[in-house]
C-alpha cells in the first residue's frame, strides 16, 4: 500500500493496523512525543472505542491506552495489519 | 545523610509513595500534571525530593519542562547520591521507556539509581507474575517491587537503599544501552492483558458514545448538588457550635463596647464566615474521587470537542474543575495544556469558574432568598438547582469569553492537538483523600483568616463609633458608605452593600464578613440568628439579590489570582486588563439582571 493513503483516523473499531510512520507536517516536539509514546513504525495498533461528541479516539498498542484526537491521529500513518 | 530524587512517569503512584515514605500527606491524583511543584520529605535520615511527572526527559508541556529543568540540575547537585525512578508494574514497557532514560540521565551524572516497581498489588491480586529478579540482573539496577498502597515491599526498598548508599558509585554499572523496554517488558512483564480488559469494561460505559456525555452530566450534576444538600447538616452543626460559643463567651466579657465587639465582630462578623468551611470539605473530596479514580482523564477526552468550539482543549477542563476549590491551583494545573494559545486563554478563564470563596456569598444568598422547596421526593432541592444555575452561568460566561478571546485577541493558527495516555481506573484510598480534605478546608480557613479578622475589625470600628450599637445609620463607615451608594443603587441596595463589595475586593470571602458584622451592629439584642435570617427579614428584594450573586459569579475579586496570573502570563498588563474588563461586565450584567426582575 502506497504510504500516505491511509491514516489512523480511518481505522474502524476493533479493528488493528500496522504503523507506517509519522507526516512530516507534524510539529516535529509532537513527533518526538509519539516516539516517545512506542507511536513506532512496524507496531501493531487497535482502535479501541470512539468516544463521546465524536471526541478524541481511544487506541490500544500492546499494554497501553493512549487517546489522539483527528489532528494527531491524521498525521500517523497505517497500513492494514497480516497484509 | 544523602538527598534522594523521586522520579516517574504521571500515574505510577509517585506521589502516594512519596507521602508513605515520608509520612506526608500530600495530594495523590491519578491526573496527569497534578504534582506541579518539587516537594521535599525526610525520609529517615535521608532528604527525598518528588517531581511532578513527566512521561520522557524530552518535555513537551509547561509542566514536564519544570519537572525536566529541576530533575537535571538536581542531579548535578553534590548532595544527591541516588535516583529512585518509580515503575508502574502493570505498564512495564512504557515505564521501563522512562525509567532507561533517567538511569542513562543518573549515570552520566555519576549518580546510583534504583527501580522502584509500583502498583504490585494489581499484579498479585491479578494473580500475574513479574520477575524482578530477572529485570535486575539484565539491568544491573536494582528493582524492588513494592505497592505504595498497601505499602508491601517498602521495608525491603529501605533496606537496599541503605545498601546502595553506601557503595559507592563506581562499583555500580549503568544499564545496557542496547536494551529496548519493549523487549523487556515481553521478557519480564505480565504477559495477561486482564487489567487492560478491566479497564475497557469501564470505558465501555464512562466513554461510550451514547451515554458518557451523559454519565459525565449526572456527576457533575451530583457534584454541585452535593456541595449544597450534604454541606447543610455540617453547616447547621457548624453553626450551632457558633452561636452556643458566643452564649457563653458573651457574658463572660464586660458589658459595653467589649462585649458589642466580641458580638458583632468575632462572632457575627468571622464566625458568620466559618460557617462555610464544610462546603469547601466536600468540594475537595468529590474533586479528589474523580481525580484518584482515574476518570479525570476520560472527562478531558469528553470535554475536547464540545470545549474546542470555544476555543479551548479537553484538558482545559481539569483545571476549571479544580478552580472550584481556588484559582491558584487550577491556574498552576493548567502548565498541563500542550497549546500555548488554550493555555493563556485557559488562564485567563480559570477567574470564571465558581471558586470555594464565592460559595459563602452564593450560600448566603440562596439561603435568604429561596424557598427550602423540594423536588422528587426530597431528592432535588430548589436551592441546590439555583445553586447549580450559579455555577453554570460561571460556565457559561467563561465559554463566552473564550471564544472572544480566541477569534479576537489571540489570532495564532498553531492549534496543538491532543494526546493522552489513559490511567487504569483504581479505587481511591479513603484516608489519604479524607486528609486532603480536611487540609483544604484548614487551608482556606487559615489563609483567608487574617485578611477576614484585619477588615472585620477595621469595619467594625468604623461602623460602631461614634455612637455604638444599634447607630449603624449614623456611624463613621455610613457616612463613608453614601460615597459608594450612587454604584449600588441602581442595583437596588443601599450603603452597607456597597461598603461589603468594595471590601470584597481585597478578596471576595470577605463580603460575608461585613456584612455579618453590620448586623452584628444594628441588631444588638439578637447577635446570634443566623445572617440569612437576618438578610431576609432586613428586605432585600430578589432583584437585588440575583443582581449581587450575578456581580460576584463573573468579578475577578481576588488579589492572589492577579499575583499568580502575573507570574504564570509573564505580563503586567493581562491581569489589569482581566481585572478591568470582568469587573465591568459583572457590574454590567448585574444591572441589567436587576432591570429585568424589577419590571
Amino acid at each position: 500500500m502506497k504510504s500516505g493513503a491511509k491514516t489512523l483516523w480511518s481505522l474502524a473499531v476493533k479493528s488493528q493496523g500496522q504503523i507506517e510512520g509519522l507526516s512530516e507536517n507534524l510539529d516535529s516536539k509532537y513527533q518526538q512525543r509519539l516516539l516517545d509514546l512506542g507511536i513506532m513504525p512496524g507496531e501493531e495498533i487497535m482502535c479501541l472505542r470512539t468516544t463521546p461528541f465524536n471526541g478524541p479516539r481511544v487506541y490500544q498498542m500492546r499494554h497501553t491506552v493512549l487517546s489522539f484526537d483527528r489532528e494527531i491521529c491524521e498525521s500517523i500513518f497505517i497500513k492494514d495489519s497480516n497484509g | 545523610m544523602a538527598d534522594i530524587l523521586l522520579i516517574g512517569k504521571p500515574n505510577t503512584g509517585k506521589t502516594l509513595l512519596f507521602n508513605r515514605l515520608t509520612g506526608l500527606q500530600q495530594k495523590v491524583a491519578n491526573y496527569p500534571g497534578v504534582t506541579v511543584q518539587v516537594k521535599q520529605g525526610r525520609w529517615d535520615k535521608n532528604q527525598l525530593i518528588d517531581f511532578p511527572g513527566t512521561y520522557s526527559l524530552t518535555p513537551l508541556t509547561q509542566d514536564e519542562d519544570v519537572a525536566v529543568q529541576e530533575f537535571r540540575y538536581q542531579l548535578q547537585r553534590r548532595e544527591v547520591e541516588l535516583v529512585l525512578c518509580v515503575l508502574d508494574a502493570t505498564q512495564l514497557e512504557r515505564s521501563l521507556f522512562f525509567a532507561l532514560q533517567a538511569a542513562a540521565a543518573a549515570h552520566r551524572a555519576e549518580k546510583k539509581i534504583i527501580f522502584v516497581l509500583n502498583m504490585m498489588d494489581d499484579i498479585i491480586n491479578n494473580k500475574l507474575k513479574i520477575d524482578s529478579e530477572g529485570l535486575a540482573r539484565e539491568l544491573h539496577v536494582p528493582v524492588v517491587p513494592v505497592s505504595g498502597k498497601t505499602q508491601f515491599g517498602l521495608d525491603v526498598l529501605k533496606k537496599t537503599v541503605d545498601e546502595y548508599l553506601k557503595k559507592s558509585v563506581f562499583e555500580t554499572t549503568p544499564p545496557p544501552e542496547t536494551l529496548l523496554s519493549k523487549n523487556l517488558a515481553m521478557q519480564y512483564g505480565a504477559q495477561s492483558d486482564v487489567l487492560m480488559k478491566k479497564m475497557n469494561r469501564l470505558d465501555q460505559i464512562f466513554l461510550s458514545t451514547f451515554f458518557g456525555g451523559a454519565i459525565f452530566l449526572v456527576i457533575m450534576a451530583f457534584l454541585f448538588q452535593a456541595i449544597f444538600s450534604w454541606a447543610t447538616p455540617l453547616m447547621d452543626a457548624t453553626e450551632f457550635l457558633i452561636t452556643s460559643l458566643g452564649h457563653m463567651v458573651s457574658p463572660l466579657v464586660p458589658a459595653g463596647w467589649v462585649r458589642d465587639f466580641v458580638d458583632g465582630a468575632v462572632f457575627g462578623g468571622i464566625g458568620t464566615f466559618v460557617v462555610f468551611v464544610p462546603q469547601i470539605f466536600i468540594l475537595t473530596f468529590i474533586i479528589g474521587l474523580m481525580e484518584d479514580s482515574g476518570y479525570l482523564s476520560r472527562v478531558a477526552i469528553i470535554c475536547h470537542k464540545p470545549l474546542r468550539v470555544f476555543g479551548l482543549s479537553g484538558k482545559s477542563f481539569i483545571p476549571f474543575l479544580s478552580g472550584h476549590a481556588c484559582a491558584i491551583p487550577a491556574i498552576y494545573a493548567a502548565r498541563m495544556i500542550e497549546s500555548p494559545k488554550k493555555r493563556l486563554i485557559t488562564l485567563l478563564t480559570i477567574p470564571l469558574i465558581s471558586c470555594s470563596a464565592r460559595l459563602p456569598i452564593y450560600a448566603l444568598f440562596i439561603a435568604a432568598l429561596i424557598p427550602k422547596t423540594k423536588y422528587l421526593g426530597g431528592l432535588v432541592s430548589l436551592q441546590g438547582l439555583v445553586f447549580f444555575a450559579l455555577f453554570l452561568l460561571g460556565y457559561v460566561v467563561a465559554l463566552l469569553v473564550s471564544s472572544f478571546y480566541s477569534k479576537v485577541i489571540y489570532k495564532s493558527k498553531s492549534d496543538a492537538p491532543f494526546v493522552i495516555e489513559l490511567p487504569a481506573y483504581r479505587i481511591p484510598l479513603l484516608k489519604p483523600l479524607l486528609f486532603r480534605s480536611v487540609r483544604s478546608a484548614w487551608e482556606f480557613l487559615s489563609s483567608a483568616g487574617p485578611t477576614i479578622f484585619t477588615v472585620v475589625v477595621a469595619v467594625w470600628v468604623l461602623a460602631y463609633f461614634p455612637y455604638g450599637a444599634g447607630h449603624l445609620n449614623e456611624s463613621w463607615l455610613a457616612q463613608i458608605g453614601h460615597w459608594f451608594e450612587p454604584f449600588v443603587r441602581p442595583l437596588g441596595l443601599d450603603w452597607r452593600y456597597g461598603v461589603a463589595i468594595l471590601t470584597s475586593f481585597i478578596a471576595r470571602e470577605v463580603f460575608v464578613g461585613t456584612l455579618g458584622t453590620f448586623y452584628g451592629i444594628d441588631s444588638a439584642e439578637d447577635n446570634v440568628t443566623g445572617l440569612a435570617e437576618k438578610i431576609g427579614m432586613g428586605g432585600l428584594s430578589l432583584a437585588s439579590g440575583v443582581a449581587l450573586l450575578v456581580f460576584y459569579v463573573i468579578a475577578l475579586q481576588c488579589v492572589s489570582t492577579l499575583v499568580t496570573l502575573r507570574r504564570e502570563t509573564g505580563s503586567q498588563i493581562i491581569p489589569i486588563a482581566v481585572f478591568l474588563f470582568y469587573t465591568l461586565l459583572a457590574y454590567g450584567l448585574a444591572l441589567i439582571s436587576y432591570q429585568l426582575l424589577v419590571s
